[in-house]
């Protein structure tokens, strides 16, 4: 179902609610929505070690892979802010991204 | 393969390449990336290494003056330029483990020595480049300093290395672990780890080049001099090993052994490893035992263990002991494992949906139960909260 929402629940009790098929871009969100994990059903899955701030980075980049990742030679440069980057790194790296 | 390239050019790039490729464009300004906790610095080294990052360039991340624990994970595109920075970047340095590091020089590591005053704990994996004559400067020069050295995979830490780390470090060595060394073919350079090493406490000799070089009379020896202190022993691989060595030397001397390792031991069997653990007063309890592929155990065996030491037990390893049979489970149901949190069963073919179930009750505080290769176990197992089955055949990632 393309409708299909999950929320997202950073480190600071932000809620951010995306399209599951965003979400499921990361491999280790997909395999908690997918499976008989409690997250499946409540369709909320918690990130202790993500921030707000951090969040909407990895939001954006979830939606900019999802719009281009069929059309590759249309993206445009997707920015990460410098001061960020190292804690970007950490959280794609979890998130497998 | 023009089109696997063409594929490769117009693939969008994952976040973390991104960030990696930013990471490097401005590594020369390391304080525009902001403050990272040193608590962070060991996450990121890790997901350098994963995509296979780690180079002369992002190296230079992780180099603090005061930093004290350094874990390079995969230093195989870290030239010895940028390693021997850390002995001038990091001077507080008191641990260092440098993994795959085949790039580090002699003459970096001498300068390790000299330059790092606090160093005191350094592990390396597959430092080939460094020979006998290196190394026994390095250990003249650090000295007593050193309490942990760890290392594995080289072919060029020889005999006389052996014979020098014991000589000029014996004495402080608190972890020593000797792992795939193929240079160590003289079986007399082991007896020296048979002289007194006060302070020693884990002890790993895994994976010799010749099985036939660590004997039951050489660890017998080494624990009849040093198995008082050891909280840990790792023996991993030493095929040669029998039943001797746990009767006359693990029993008699190893009084405060929480940790065992012995996989691959396929020579020690069941009346070995009875007469180790049956009524054996001296040693209160082991809380992490390995037996993977020690094939000619059976039920026998794993009672008498848990005889001795089912109150202790946090993890346990019985993968590929093939002759483990329902028996050894119907004991389970009246022996309760308070603290096991860890057990590994996999190719244990008598495993099935219902051990699974009454390991849940039996064992109250088991989180991880692995069972690959036991095909009995199945999508209908009734599996308690909190325990994480991992290996079914029916589980998918």
């Amino acid at each position: 179902n393309d409708d299909e929402r999950v929320i997202l629940v950073s480190s600071d009790c932000h809620e951010f609610i995306i399209a599951k098929k965003a979400a499921s871009i990361s491999p280790t969100l997909k395999a908690m929505l997918d499976s008989s994990f409690q997250e499946s059903k409540s369709n909320q899955i918690q990130l202790p070690d993500i921030d707000s701030q951090l969040m909407d980075v990895i939001v954006e980049y979830m939606y900019y892979n999802l719009k281009y990742k069929d059309d590759p030679s249309k993206a445009p440069k997707f920015d990460i802010p410098i001061e960020m980057l190292l804690e970007v790194l950490v959280a794609a790296d979890y998130l497998n991204i | 393969a023009a089109a696997l390239l063409n594929k490769q050019e117009y693939k969008l790039p994952s976040l973390q390449d991104l960030c990696i490729q930013l990471v490097s464009k401005h590594i020369d300004n390391i304080d525009e990336l902001g403050e990272v906790g040193f608590g962070n610095l060991s996450k990121i080294s890790m997901a350098l290494s994963k995509n296979r990052s780690l180079n002369t360039r992002t190296a230079k991340l992780f180099f603090h003056s005061d930093l004290k624990e350094l874990n390079l994970y995969d230093c195989s595109n870290v030239g010895n330029d940028a390693l021997r920075l850390i002995g001038s970047y990091c001077p507080n340095i008191e641990s260092l483990n440098l993994n795959m590091c085949g790039q580090l020089h002699s003459d970096t590591l001498l300068y390790f020595a000299t330059n790092l005053k606090n160093l005191h704990s350094i592990s390396l994996n597959g430092c080939f480049l460094i020979d006998d004559t290196a190394w026994n400067t390095f250990f003249e020069t650090i000295n007593t300093r050193l309490k942990r050295f760890d290392i594995k995979n080289t072919h060029r830490f020889g005999n006389d290395s052996l014979v020098s780390l014991i000589k000029n470090c014996g004495e402080s060595l608190q972890e020593l672990t000797l792992s795939r060394l193929d240079g160590l073919t003289d079986p007399t350079a082991f007896q020296i780890l048979g002289s007194d090493l006060h302070k020693l406490e884990l002890l790993e000799l895994s994976y010799p080049n010749k099985e036939e070089f660590i004997t039951n009379e050489l660890i017998i020896s080494i624990l009849a001099n040093n198995g008082s202190t050891l909280t840990s022993l790792n023996l991993d691989g030493c095929s040669g090993l029998g039943d001797s060595f746990l009767i006359n030397g693990i029993r008699p001397f190893c009084s405060i052994l929480t940790s065992l390792s012995l996989r691959y031991l396929d020579l020690i069997t069941d009346e070995g490893v009875c007469k180790l653990f049956s009524k054996w007063d001296l040693n209160a309890g082991l809380m992490h035992l390995d037996l993977q592929k020690c094939v000619s155990l059976g039920d026998t065996a794993l009672v008498e263990i848990l005889t001795h030491s089912a109150d202790y037990l946090i993890t346990l390893n019985i993968n590929s002991v093939y002759e483990i049979t329902s028996d050894f489970w119907a004991v389970l149901k009246y022996v309760k494992l308070n603290l096991l949190t860890s057990l590994n069963a996999g190719f244990v073919r008598s495993m099935n949906d219902s051990t699974i179930e009454f390991l849940g009750r039996s064992c109250p505080n088991l989180s991880l139960l692995e069972v690959y290769g036991a095909n009995k176990c199945t999508s209908k197992a009734i599996i308690r909260k909190g325990l994480t089955v991992i290996g079914r055949q029916s589980d998918s990632i």
